[in-house]
C-alpha cells in the first residue's frame, strides 16, 4: 500500500525539469505573441479558404443534387475549411516540435549544464522526458487554442464530430513524434543548430516523402497518373491491385490521413461505378489527399458502397487509423534511442539500449582501509 | 541495519566488491602484533576510495587515469594538484558517476559508483570546472530547481534555498537573474547548489580558477566552514598555493597517476630530497660577499646559473637541489670558506617547479 502510495505520489509529482522548460518558454511575451500569430494566421487562412469555395454564396435554399448551390455546397465548404485547418495544424507541428526538442540535450551540452544535471538523481531518462513533455505541451497547447476555429466546420456540416477528434489523434501524435525526433537528433548531435536542421530534412520526408514516393511509383506503373486509363492501355490506378502498395505507403503521410478522416474506407479498390464516380480524378493516387473526401456527396453514396469495396490495409483499418498506430511507433522508437546516445561519453562499446537493469543487491559497506593506501 | 543483514545474505558479493577492505583486513591480520599506532592507522574512516582506477577514453590510446588509488578521510580538506591534462577532472567525473570508470573503481561513502551511481549521487555535491547558469532563471529560482531535482519540495525547499544563500553570501541577489552575477558569484552559487541536498562529499574541480583574490579568500573561508560542518572536501587546483593554506593533505597527480600524497610537510619532508630549494644568505661586509659567491661556485648541489647577488642588500640568492640537510651543509660550507653569515633563510620549496619538470622529462 505504501508503495503504491509512493508511485503515485511520484506520478502527480511533476518533473522539476518540465516546469523549468514550461516556466522559461513562457515567461515574457514571446509565447504569446507567437501564439497570436499563429491563430491570426489560422483564422485568415480559413476566412480565404471560405472565400475561395464560393461561402459567400446563398447556399441555403436551392436545388439539393446541384453540387454548386444548396446543402451539398455548404457540405463541401465545411469539408475544405476541415481539411484546412488540420494541414495547417501538421505544418505548424512539423515546424515547432523540432524546433523546441531540437535543443532538449544540446543546448544543456553547449551551455555547460549537462553535467551539472548528470549528477543530480535526476538520470537522463527523466532529463529527456522532461524536456520532451514540455514540448508536447507546448506543441498540444497550441493544437488545441485551434479548437474555437476548427469548430466552425459545424456551422457548414459535411464534418462529424467525431472526424475532429479523428483529426486531432492525427495532429497530436505527428507533433508528439516530430518531437521525439527533434529530441534523438538533439542527443545525437549534440549541437542545436545542426540538431534542428537534421529533424526538419527527416521530417519533411515524412511529411512530403511519403506522398512523393507514392505517386513516382504510381506514375512508374502507369506512366501518368493524371488522366483515366485509355481503354486497356494503362491499368486503371483506381481499381487495378498493382496500385495497392503505393496506397499503402500513404501511413506515413500526416497529410493523406487528414484526407482519409472523410472517406473512412480509405484506402481501398473502388469495386463498381458508384464509387468512380465519387472518385473521379487519379490524383488520389498523386497523393493529395483531397480526393480522400466525399466530393459534395455528405457521405450517403459513400455508404452505400461500402461493402463493395475492398480494404487493402491489414483488417481494413482506416488509413489514419494505422498513420495514428505507425507514428506512436515511430515516437516510441525515437525516444528510447534519444535516451540511448545521450550518454555523457559515448562510445559504440558503451551504447546500451536504456531498458530498465534487473535491481541488484542492496550496497555494501567499504570498510576503512589504511591511509598509506595512496600510491601511485 | 538492513545493510548488514543484506551484507549476511549476499557472502559471495563481498570479495569483488570490496577489494580494499579485504587488503586492508588482511594487512591488519598480519599485523596484529605490530604497534597499537599502526592498528588505530586502519581506524580512519574513509570517506572516498579509488582503488587500481584506469580511465581511457574512447578512441584514445593513452591512459587518462593510469593504476590511481586514493583514499581522502573524511572530514578532511583534500587538494589534488596537477597540471592540465594531469588528470585531475577526469578523476573527479568518474567519482562523480558522469564518466565510466574503465577498469578499477572509486568507492563514496562506501558505495561504488560502479555499481551504485545514483546512491553515490545522493551523497555528493559536484562542482564542475567549467560549469554554466541558466541566464533565463533568479538565483533563488535556480537553486529551487536543484533542490527540486533531489526531490525537495515546498516550504523545506525554500527554507533550504534562503540557508544556502546566507551560507553563500548571496541572500540578497536571491531575486536577481544569473545574468548580472560576477565570476565569484556564480562560482558561490554553483557551490551553493551542490549543496541543496546535504551531500557527504563535495567535488569542487577548480573553484578557485579565475578569480579575483577576496573571491578567492571568501572562498576557503567557505571551504573551512563546510569542513567545520563535517564534509568532505575535495578540491582541485593547478596551483598548489591556492590551496596550500586549506587544505589538510594534498595528492599531486601527474599523467593519471598519483605522485605524491600528505601533508604539504610530508611531501616535501619525502619528495623534497630531490626538491629545488632558494636560499638567500646575507652577509656581514662586501669581502664576504665576494667569498660567498666564489663559495657557491665550488658547491656542488647549486643549481648552475641559479646565483642572484644584491651588492646593495649584500644578500645573495641561490638555488639547490637536494634535501634540508643540503642547505646545512651549505651553510657550513660558506663558514667554512671564511664567510660571515649574518642571515641565512629557505625561501621556498618549490614542490610544484620539481615536479613540473619531472613530467617536462
Amino acid at each position: 500500500m505504501g508503495k503504491v502510495l509512493r508511485f503515485s505520489g511520484r506520478l502527480l509529482r511533476p518533473n522539476p525539469v518540465t516546469v523549468r522548460e514550461m516556466k522559461a518558454r513562457m515567461r515574457g511575451p514571446r509565447a504569446f505573441a507567437l501564439l497570436g500569430i499563429y491563430l491570426a494566421v489560422l483564422g485568415l487562412l480559413t476566412y480565404m479558404v471560405y472565400v475561395r469555395s464560393g461561402g459567400g454564396n446563398s447556399y441555403s435554399y436551392g436545388n439539393p443534387s446541384q453540387v454548386t448551390y444548396g446543402p451539398t455546397k455548404s457540405f463541401e465548404i465545411g469539408q475544405n475549411l476541415f481539411i484546412t485547418i488540420f494541414m495547417f495544424l501538421i505544418f505548424v507541428m512539423a515546424l515547432v516540435a523540432p524546433a523546441l526538442t531540437g535543443g532538449a540535450i544540446s543546448r544543456e551540452v553547449e551551455g555547460r549544464t549537462y553535467e551539472l544535471l548528470l549528477v543530480t538523481p535526476i538520470n537522463r531518462r527523466s532529463l529527456i522526458f522532461g524536456k520532451f513533455l514540455s514540448a508536447l505541451l507546448f506543441v498540444f497547447f497550441l493544437a488545441l487554442a485551434a479548437i474555437p476555429v476548427a469548430c466552425i466546420v459545424f456551422i457548414f456540416g459535411g464534418v462529424e464530430p467525431q472526424d475532429i477528434l479523428a483529426g486531432y489523434a492525427i495532429v497530436l501524435i505527428s507533433g508528439a513524434a516530430y518531437a521525439a525526433i527533434g529530441a534523438f537528433f538533439s542527443s545525437l548531435i549534440r549541437r542545436t543548430g545542426p540538431a534542428i536542421l537534421v529533424s526538419y530534412v527527416v521530417v519533411a520526408l515524412l511529411v512530403l516523402g511519403s506522398q512523393l514516393t507514392s505517386s513516382s511509383i504510381v506514375t512508374a506503373i502507369n506512366g501518368d497518373t493524371n488522366r483515366f486509363p485509355a481503354g486497356s492501355i494503362r491499368p486503371d490506378p483506381r481499381t487495378d491491385p498493382a496500385f495497392d502498395f503505393p496506397k499503402r505507403i500513404l501511413v506515413f503521410s500526416p497529410l493523406a490521413s487528414i484526407g482519409s478522416v472523410l472517406t473512412p474506407n480509405a484506402p481501398f479498390r473502388p469495386n463498381n461505378t458508384d464509387d468512380l464516380q465519387y472518385f473521379p480524378a487519379s490524383t488520389l493516387f498523386g497523393g493529395n489527399p483531397n480526393t480522400y473526401y466525399r466530393q459534395g456527396t455528405g457521405g450517403q453514396f459513400a455508404q452505400n458502397n461500402a461493402l463493395a469495396r475492398q480494404p487493402i490495409l491489414p483488417n481494413g483499418w482506416a488509413l489514419w487509423g494505422a498513420y495514428v498506430l505507425v507514428y506512436s511507433g515511430i515516437l516510441a522508437l525515437f525516444l528510447l534511442l534519444s535516451i540511448a546516445v545521450a550518454r555523457p561519453e559515448r562510445s559504440v562499446r558503451h551504447f546500451r539500449l536504456p531498458f530498465r537493469k534487473p535491481r541488484q543487491a542492496r550496497p555494501t559497506k567499504v570498510a576503512p582501509a589504511n591511509q598509506g593506501h595512496n600510491r601511485g | 541495519m538492513s545493510d548488514n543483514l543484506q551484507l549476511d545474505e549476499n557472502p559471495e558479493e563481498q570479495p569483488a566488491e570490496r577489494p580494499a577492505e579485504q587488503a586492508a583486513e588482511t594487512e591488519a591480520e598480519k599485523s596484529s602484533e605490530q604497534p597499537a599506532e599502526t592498528v588505530q592507522e586502519y581506524e580512519i574512516p574513509l570517506s572516498l576510495q579509488a582503488v587500481g582506477l584506469f580511465k581511457r577514453y574512447a578512441r584514445r590510446q593513452d591512459y587518462a587515469l593510469n593504476d590511481f588509488n586514493l583514499s581522502v578521510p573524511t572530514g578532511q580538506i583534500f587538494g589534488l594538484i596537477g597540471a592540465n591534462g594531469a588528470g585531475k577532472t577526469t578523476f573527479l567525473k568518474v567519482c562523480s558517476t558522469i564518466l565510466p570508470p574503465t577498469a578499477g573503481d572509486v568507492y563514496i561513502e562506501g558505495y561504488s559508483v560502479r555499481k551504485y551511481p545514483n546512491e553515490v549521487r545522493r551523497l555528493i555535491g559536484y562542482m564542475p570546472d567549467d560549469f554554466g547558469l541558466y541566464d533565463d532563471m533568479a538565483v533563488g529560482e535556480y537553486l529551487a530547481f536543484f533542490a527540486a531535482c533531489y526531490g525537495l519540495h515546498g516550504k523545506k525547499r525554500t527554507r533550504l534555498v534562503n540557508e544556502l544563500l546566507q551560507l553563500v553570501d548571496l541572500a540578497d541577489k536571491k531575486n536577481d537573474s544569473l545574468r548580472g552575477l560576477s565570476r565569484g558569484m556564480k562560482q558561490r552559487l554553483c557551490l551553493a547548489h551542490a549543496l541543496v541536498h546535504d551531500p557527504k562529499v563535495l567535488l569542487l574541480d577548480e573553484p578557485a580558477s579565475g578569480v579575483d583574490p577576496r573571491a578567492r579568500y571568501e572562498l576557503r573561508e567557505l571551504l573551512r566552514e563546510l569542513s567545520r560542518m563535517g564534509k568532505t572536501v575535495l578540491v582541485s587546483s593547478h596551483v598548489l598555493a591556492e590551496l596550500e593554506e586549506v587544505c589538510d593533505s594534498i595528492a599531486i597527480v601527474q599523467r593519471g597517476k598519483l605522485v605524491a600524497c600528505g601533508t604539504t610537510d610530508e611531501i616535501a619532508n619525502n619528495f623534497g630530497g630531490a626538491a629545488q630549494r632558494t636560499v638567500t644568505v646575507r652577509v656581514l661586509t662586501k669581502l664576504d660577499l665576494l667569498r660567498a659567491e666564489a663559495a657557491t661556485v665550488e658547491f656542488m648541489q647549486v643549481v648552475k646559473d641559479s646565483v642572484v647577488i644584491d651588492e646593495a642588500a649584500r644578500r645573495l640568492e641561490v638555488d639547490i637541489m637536494g634535501d634540508e640537510a643540503s642547505c646545512a651543509d651549505f651553510l657550513a660550507y660558506l663558514t667554512n670558506a671564511g664567510v660571515h653569515v649574518a642571515q641565512f633563510g629557505q625561501k621556498a620549496i618549490r614542490l610544484e617547479e620539481f615536479f613540473l619538470r619531472e613530467e617536462a622529462v
